[in-house]
């Protein structure tokens, strides 16, 4: 061999055919891999024989202890808004048939007055 | 997917060693189970996954020709059968293949660091964890490795894209 460069080609064919193994071992290796993947919790004996009080029912009614959680803090949002004197939405208005859009005086003026034309 | 990866990793390495594909599957999915009993106790700041895997793979075939030491000579694979007539089709291929068939004649320890430096395109600093030697020991069997490759490979020239045209 005269220099390096010669070697350099039967790695670069060795390089580009590479062996990769088969589909099957593949799919024995994944099988593998997910049998030994830890199980899913199963739910706790006493929770399956809890019997469910009114206050359960109503708790589960309206989603579970999350949707209490924004619960409490919209009325407590509520509050500091009453309490704050938040009077910069007193001239909104909310457009329920819009998805939740606020409309400020300004919109409400140019609706009337496109109204009127009418 | 992580097994898509690593899987193909772990086989091509054992069967440039070792250039056996059954043997080589064997290891691929000996190393694969151990990767994934390690997987939960893994831990971020550690050594990378694939240099982990190939340390496995490079344990596990060096043991495999240790047992073949020991193993009355006929058992001793053959290495070029099937695989030339197979490739002899393209001259790449066919490259390919005496690169492969040189390979298994070198020295356990050189065929690994040629492996995993000029096939795998691995750096000597991960090349010496792997083989948990220093840097300098990597170099000097690279070289060696390469002198032994280059010797044996002179006398395929001819008929492999190297005639002097």
């Amino acid at each position: 061999m005269e220099d390096d460069k010669e070697l350099e080609a039967f790695f670069a064919s060795a390089r580009m055919h590479a062996p990769a193994p088969d589909e099957a071992l593949l799919a024995r290796v994944a099988a593998q891999g997910r049998s030994l993947q830890p199980m899913p919790r199963t739910p706790r004996l006493r929770d399956q024989g809890r019997p469910a009080g009114p206050l359960r029912g109503l708790l589960a009614a309206i989603g579970g202890w999350p949707a209490l959680g924004g619960l409490m803090t919209a009325g407590l949002a509520g509050l500091w808004l009453g309490l704050s004197d938040a009077g910069g939405l007193m001239g909104y208005v909310y457009g329920s048939s819009t998805d939740g859009w606020l409309y400020g005086p300004a919109d409400l003026v140019s609706m009337a007055v496109a109204e009127d034309g009418e | 997917m992580l097994t898509d990866r690593l899987a193909p990793l772990a086989y091509r390495v054992a069967l440039r060693m070792l250039g056996d594909a059954f043997e080589a599957e064997d290891i691929a999915q000996e190393a694969m189970l151990r990767l994934w009993r390690a997987a939960p106790g893994w831990q971020s700041g550690g050594a990378k996954v694939s240099t982990w895997l190939y340390r496995v793979v490079a344990n596990l075939a060096t043991d495999r020709l240790r047992r073949r030491r020991a193993a009355p000579l006929a058992d001793a694979p053959d290495v070029a059968d099937g695989q030339q007539s197979a490739l002899a089709a393209l001259v790449e291929r066919d490259r390919a293949a005496a690169l492969n068939e040189a390979l298994l004649r070198l020295p356990e320890r050189q065929r690994q660091a040629v492996v995993l430096r000029h096939l795998e395109g691995l750096g000597n600093p991960e090349i010496a964890e792997i083989m948990e030697v220093g840097v300098e020991a990597v170099e000097s069997l690279t070289a060696r490795g390469r002198r032994a490759l280059a010797a044996a490979l002179s006398g395929r020239r001819e008929g492999l894209g190297y005639e002097e045209g």
